[in-house]
């Protein structure tokens, strides 16, 4: 059975849609058929990771939520871009990215109109069926609405990610809380921008006992991130780096 | 306190560590008289940098009759420039890394006192969190008060059968 994993932060900034990006690589790397949907509609962001530009993305999820196109006809493989040839993977991985809209106007339509949360719902279910999925990465919209509580609901996995910062630290609380009530099966935490002078042991202490859910990843704040400027992925360009260490044991994680 | 130019014995060195997102100092430490300064994760070194890839003891600063020189010690190396060193004579501002992707510091010849380095070291984040569990219930209380969310309770149960229904037809 298909995995469905959301990524979600409380807060904006937290580095969300490049940890999504990362760990759906190097899970699709290790033979799987994994795709990601870009379910913040209203500030759209993942694209740029896999540099898909305006001008290729002539298909969204919000034609599929306007009920223009089907949800996989809107799905773009982005295997060879990201994960290039393979050898010694007994499966052949494959990568889609279902992009939300980057024209302004479809982005103010949404949050003109709203749309029907349902619809995204049967989205997930029909990409997983039709893209033949093992991994169905959601990319959220920080903070609370209907469409990120239908995307923790619908979660096997939900990654949550947090700075160490006040705000970041009482929002998730709000998200581990409802989490629980959703009875979403695995919740795991995902510490990122951690400075090097802070002690990481106290840290993972510190939230582990006050969510009461497991640090799963503790990612270290860094300059090769800061240049790379959300135009590429890190796990390619770095994979040695502690970052893409540390996010490939999440990944191992997410697979087990 | 803040002040301006200090006049300084010539062993007065400080080291910084710098916020390789942004560069920005983010702690000092300030050494008179010393010809040995330890860096490592190890809370007996004379500079700790809690940080997983840095070894315990990771470098050594010594002083000797040329000025100061820096000696690797960990097992992920130091940096300069992007190099590898085992050894290096450290000039003023000469920056380093303690591996090749680690925290980077910068050494000073004299004390640097300034605003930000001052600011910096008062800054270093050994934080306490702590959650308002009060508010936190309140605003959970709000949302799951909503009709929305009681019925994405049971909406998530079924949508949970329908896709293990799914995954039973293949």
């Amino acid at each position: 059975m298909a995995k469905i994993v959301s990524t979600h932060s409380f807060r904006g900034g937290t580095g969300k849609s490049n940890t999504t990006a990362n760990l759906a690589v190097m899970i699709a790397r290790a033979g799987h058929r994994v795709g990601i949907v870009d379910t913040d509609i209203q500030s759209p962001g993942i694209h740029l990771i896999f540099r898909l530009n305006e001008r290729e993305v002539t298909r969204s999820l919000n034609d599929y939520l306007w009920g223009r196109c089907r949800v996989e006809e809107a799905a773009y493989d982005v295997t060879d871009s990201a994960i290039g040839a393979l050898s010694g993977v007994g499966k052949r991985p494959q990568l889609y990215l279902i992009p939300s809209s980057l024209n302004t106007g479809e982005i103010a339509r949404i949050l003109r109109e709203g749309y029907d949360v349902g619809k995204l719902n049967d989205g997930f279910r029909e990409l997983v069926r039709r893209l033949e999925l093992d991994y169905l990465f959601i990319d959220t919209h920080p903070g609370v609405n209907e469409e990120t509580l239908l995307s923790i609901a619908v979660s096997d996995v939900l990654i949550l990610i947090l700075r160490p910062d006040h705000q970041d630290f009482q929002g998730t609380s709000v998200t581990v809380e409802l989490a629980r009530r959703l009875q979403v099966p695995q919740m795991y935490l995902v510490l990122n921008k951690i400075p090097p002078t802070m002690d990481r042991r106290s840290l993972r202490e510190q939230v582990e006992s006050a969510y009461g859910a497991q640090v799963v990843g503790m990612l270290p704040l860094n300059a090769e991130m800061a240049s790379l400027g959300s135009h590429n992925l890190f796990c390619n360009r770095h994979p040695d780096h502690p970052f893409s260490q540390e996010l490939m044991c999440v990944a191992e994680r997410i697979i087990a | 306190m803040v002040g301006g130019p200090t006049q300084l014995s010539p062993q007065s060195v400080s080291v910084q560590l710098i916020d390789s997102s942004t560069g920005a100092l983010m702690q000092t430490w300030e050494f008179d008289g010393q010809d040995r300064i330890t860096v490592g994760r190890a809370g007996e070194q004379d500079i700790r940098v809690g940080d997983q890839y840095v070894s315990r003891l990771h470098a050594e600063l010594q002083c000797g009759p040329d000025g100061w020189i820096l000696i690797a010690q960990g097992r992920n190396g130091v940096h300069i420039d992007g190099q590898r060193i085992d050894r290096a004579r450290l000039a003023d501002r000469t920056v380093f890394r303690l591996g090749p992707n680690g925290p980077a510091l910068c050494f000073r010849y004299g004390q640097a006192v300034d605003a930000l380095a001052t600011i910096a070291e008062e800054l270093a984040p050994q934080i306490e969190f702590r959650i308002d569990q009060a508010k936190c219930a309140s605003e959970v209380a709000e949302i799951i008060d909503g009709g929305y969310f009681r019925d994405l309770e049971t909406l998530a149960a079924q949508l949970r059968e329908q896709r293990s229904e799914d995954s039973r037809r293949g």
